[in-house]
């Protein structure tokens, strides 16, 4: 009886204790996601400084008079419109035969058998780790030997070559579907060209809309690529804001850059919004833990 | 005959440049001129460039810190949202928010705020005390750089967190009435169980803090007025990586062949980091599929 009691009131100490750590839980994650969120406040609260604001020792913390009209400098000083659209091109150049293709090599990873296969998958994984940015000069100079520079044909050769993390995900998707599906098809007389886009693309559409994302945010925020291998009018908007808010003598409007940034931003935020679930299940795939 | 394809791409567009690469850094190019060979000459030629080496020395120190404080911050934080209690989508949400932000607007981010006339930091020192203020993105260039990084440590994160969510929980419900600490699950299970992963995310982080450009020449350099283009400016050495003298060298001062040469030198000190990482912690990582 006795001990009974005593292991009772453990666990009530033990449930307390739970408790407690509950709220204090809460507290510090409450902590944190804030000093996570302060930098896009601090974000915006300073895209509506005025420039003399933004050099002037004592920091403040609201902007004495909210300047709206460098959200309106910060899209004509330079052609901002223009720039986006060069951009969202440049996204669906690289992005919409990149599908088309790595769903191809997904597909043969998948499904055929050829001498060698597994070695060559394995320097697919390799290649995700690598990072393009380590091996920009070289496929610069690469380019350059073949009169590609400054055009959109580099993105359409890195879409057709595709990306090794997409051919990745598209294999290990299609190894889920079982066999008899295809058969059944090719019983039929459909080709594989017709198994791919006829029964298997429209079955994976989650990881078809992950790829189309992260790809997408991908060239969207790429600033490397297009700084070395576009310019002047072809650039996107992530080096035009770069190097486009600059006056005459070299000072560089802070707060309109900002702004800038602001609207920048937009969309990438309704894109994470939205589609957050499907941007991270392609992270954690990529890493092989199962979500 | 679809993966002839992909051999095909892969050896256009990843094989031939890096042979192209190799041959070119054998040979004196300026971009102009026909390459002339001169063997393993601009190799040479590195190893006695004392700008050279401290680029190195401090990208591979770069490399350490960041993964250490990446690592560190991502893995709490994975372990805080792994309680159960409401709201736990959202609070994952904002935590990695910053991952998707792209380059340019963080680093403009993070400059406004570590700056010292602008920046937030230097308000709250202010408030405390009038005299109060820092200079970090002068002082202590690679601490600010690396806390950008922390700021966008989100991916990390999820991937601990999705790790953390496939340890069973009756394990760690065990060893929480058997009175263990927090502290002890953590480093008696949790540690053992993620060690795959985080071995993942340390050959991923090297990959990515060896390829770091942007950030540090936009966040801290030109702390003035001018602003020039980009590659031109000069971050504080404590922030010159070796992708920044590669670049500079091939677009600044015309030498390909060195900057060539350099990027093998970097390719070969990140893959030697990877191997004797992956060869040293063999005996401390637990892979349950072997």
């Amino acid at each position: 009886m006795n001990t009974n009691k005593n292991t009772m009131t453990s666990y009530k100490r033990y449930k307390l204790k739970r408790n407690n750590n509950k709220t204090f839980q809460y507290v510090l994650i409450i902590i944190i996601v804030t000093i996570f969120i302060i930098p896009i406040f601090w974000l915006i609260l300073s895209s509506l400084k005025t420039q003399a604001e933004m050099i002037t020792f004592p920091p403040k913390f609201l902007p004495q008079e909210p300047q709206f009209q460098n959200y309106i400098l910060a899209v004509t000083k330079i052609d901002y419109l223009r720039y986006l659209l060069n951009t969202i091109e440049l996204s669906l150049i690289y992005t919409l035969p990149g599908i088309i293709t790595a769903a191809i090599f997904g597909y043969a990873f998948a499904r055929f058998h050829a001498p060698g296969k597994k070695f060559l998958f394995n320097i697919v994984i390799i290649l995700i780790m690598i990072p393009p940015v380590s091996v920009l000069l070289p496929e610069y100079v690469f380019f350059a030997r073949l009169h590609l520079i400054n055009t959109y044909y580099i993105w359409l050769l890195w879409g057709i070559g595709a990306n090794p993390l997409y051919i990745y995900l598209f294999k290990q998707f299609f190894s889920y579907f079982p066999r008899e599906l295809e058969e059944a098809a090719l019983l039929d007389g459909c080709s594989r060209f017709g198994i791919l886009f006829r029964i298997f693309m429209p079955l994976s559409k989650p990881i078809v809309v992950t790829i189309f994302l992260h790809s997408f945010l991908f060239v969207y925020g790429d600033f490397m690529a297009p700084a070395i291998l576009l310019s002047g009018e072809k650039t996107t908007l992530a080096v035009a804001m770069a190097n486009g808010y600059v006056i005459r003598n070299g000072i560089l409007l802070v707060p309109v850059l900002l702004s800038g940034i602001v609207i920048y931003l937009i969309p990438v935020l309704l894109i994470f919004t939205f589609g957050q679930k499907y941007f991270i299940q392609g992270i954690l795939s990529s890493s092989g833990v199962k979500g | 005959m679809f993966i002839g394809l992909w051999i095909i791409m892969f050896f256009f567009l990843n094989v031939i440049p890096m042979l192209y690469s190799f041959y070119l850094s054998l040979t004196s190019y300026d971009g102009l001129t026909v390459p002339r060979f001169i063997a393993f000459k601009n190799y040479l030629t590195l190893l006695r460039d004392y700008r050279f080496i401290g680029s190195l020395v401090q990208t591979v120190k770069f490399t350490f810190l960041n993964i250490v404080a990446t690592l560190i911050v991502s893995l709490l934080l994975a372990n805080l949202l792994n309680k159960k209690m409401k709201g736990q989508l959202f609070f994952r949400g904002v935590l990695f928010l910053p991952y998707a932000v792209p380059v340019i607007a963080s680093v403009f981010i993070w400059k406004t705020l570590l700056n010292r006339e602008s920046g937030l930091i230097n308000l709250v020192l202010g408030m405390i005390n009038s005299k109060l203020s820092l200079n970090l993105l002068v002082d202590t260039p690679m601490i600010s750089l690396i806390s950008m990084f922390v700021w966008q440590m989100g991916m990390s994160m999820v991937i601990f967190l999705a790790g953390l969510q496939n340890i069973p929980r009756d394990l760690i419900e065990a060893a929480e009435i058997d009175g263990a600490s927090q502290f002890l699950i953590f480093r008696k299970i949790t540690i053992p169980l993620l060690s795959p992963l985080i071995m993942y995310q340390v050959i991923v982080g090297i990959m990515l803090s060896f390829s770091v450009i942007v950030q540090p020449i936009l966040l801290t350099s030109s702390p003035g007025a001018a602003f020039t283009a980009f590659l031109n400016q000069q971050p504080p050495y404590q922030n010159f990586f070796t992708l920044i003298f590669v670049f500079q060298q091939a677009f600044t001062n015309q030498s390909f062949g060195i900057a060539m040469a350099a990027t093998w030198y970097m390719i070969l000190v990140m893959f030697a980091l990877s191997l004797i990482l992956l060869r040293a912690t063999k005996r401390f990582v637990y892979y349950e599929y072997e």
